[in-house]
């Protein structure tokens, strides 16, 4: 059965996107992007520091890998547009997450001004991915603006204290005609595979990769997990209830008991 | 003439052009991006393009980010 997901018109084989932040050493990010077998990673622009020259992080990266810039960094909308510009004159291509950012204790989302930058994106041509705090109505507005997926957070970023959230990413699954990707705060495979359960489209992964003890192994069982959760979601699970009913017949032959069927 | 990149004060030759800031600088060409004033500027104008004092400059490159 092909199940590939759709984003902006880009078919993708892997619901696992991977963060390359927070890595001890460039050279563990291509092992780790084969082992999960992401397909789609983000990068982050930063002003060139003289003092420290670093390697060109995307040499690190396949080829055919599709790149997704992000706006980290940016406060407000005019800040999230400046860097997504500049994302794509650097080659990064036409992916964009949008991620405005002003509240420095849990590191929210700022919606509002998400959606401002979305409508001047979306109509530059750029594919944008919003990375969002979990609201119907923001994300309704996201939808309007011409967002490709929409992006709420698990729980805060780098946090990696899983799924939240979830009540609130399970009505925007319900409500919300685009792929909704858990981004933020899933720091254990097991959380991944419940948000892709409950009907996300992929989930984005970063810091519980990057912070474990053996990343690429992490990185392996995320893949593992994502791709579970999702033909757990496809194959429809059974209902729950609160009685026991026996999964083999109770009657038997231990006992002198007159057996319910002849 | 003094130019401003990425917020500080720096001193360039005069007519200096935004390649030989890239040359003199040690640059990574290949990765690093430019904005003048705001704008962004093309790799194939960092020739042609001469910076002005009180320009101000924003290096930029990609790095890992989540």
């Amino acid at each position: 059965m092909e199940d590939k997901l759709d984003i902006g018109g880009r078919k993708i084989d892997s619901r696992l996107f991977m963060g390359t932040g927070k890595f001890a050493d460039y050279r563990l990010i291509p092992k780790v992007i084969k082992a999960s077998k992401a397909q789609v990673v983000t990068v982050a622009l930063r002003r060139v520091d003289f003092g420290t020259p670093e390697e060109n992080m995307l040499t690190y990266l396949p080829s055919d890998i599709i790149l997704m810039p992000n706006t980290s960094g940016a406060r407000n909308a005019a800040e999230a547009i400046r860097i997504a510009r500049i994302a794509r004159e650097a080659g990064c291509g036409n992916w964009v997450k949008i991620e405005v950012v002003s509240d420095q204790k849990y590191l929210m989302p700022d919606n509002f001004e998400t959606v401002k930058a979305i409508e001047v994106l979306v109509k530059e041509g750029f594919v944008v991915l919003p990375y969002m705090s979990p609201d119907l109505m923001a994300a309704k507005r996201m939808a309007e603006a011409g967002a490709a997926a929409i992006m709420p957070l698990g729980a805060p970023i780098g946090t990696n204290r899983g799924l939240k959230t979830r009540e609130l990413i399970q009505i925007l699954i319900s409500e919300i005609n685009l792929p909704i990707i858990v981004d933020a705060g899933i720091g254990r495979p097991s959380e991944a595979a419940e948000a892709m359960e409950l009907g996300a489209a992929a989930v984005l992964v970063n810091t519980a990769v990057a912070t474990a003890d053996n990343p690429v192994l992490m990185a392996e069982a995320f893949g593992l997990a994502v791709e579970a959760g999702r033909k757990a979601f496809l194959s429809g699970p059974g209902s729950t209830q609160h009685l026991a009913e026996a999964s083999s017949p109770l009657t038997g032959f231990l006992r002198n008991e007159e057996s319910a069927k002849p | 003439m003094q130019v401003k990149i990425n917020g500080a004060l720096a001193e360039l030759p005069d007519n200096c052009s935004v390649k030989e800031l890239v040359l003199a600088r040690k640059l990574p060409a290949d990765v690093v991006i430019i904005e003048l004033n705001g704008e962004i500027i093309n790799r194939g104008k960092w020739d042609s393009v001469k910076l002005n004092p009180q320009d101000s400059l924003e290096l930029i490159r990609i790095i890992s980010g989540g």
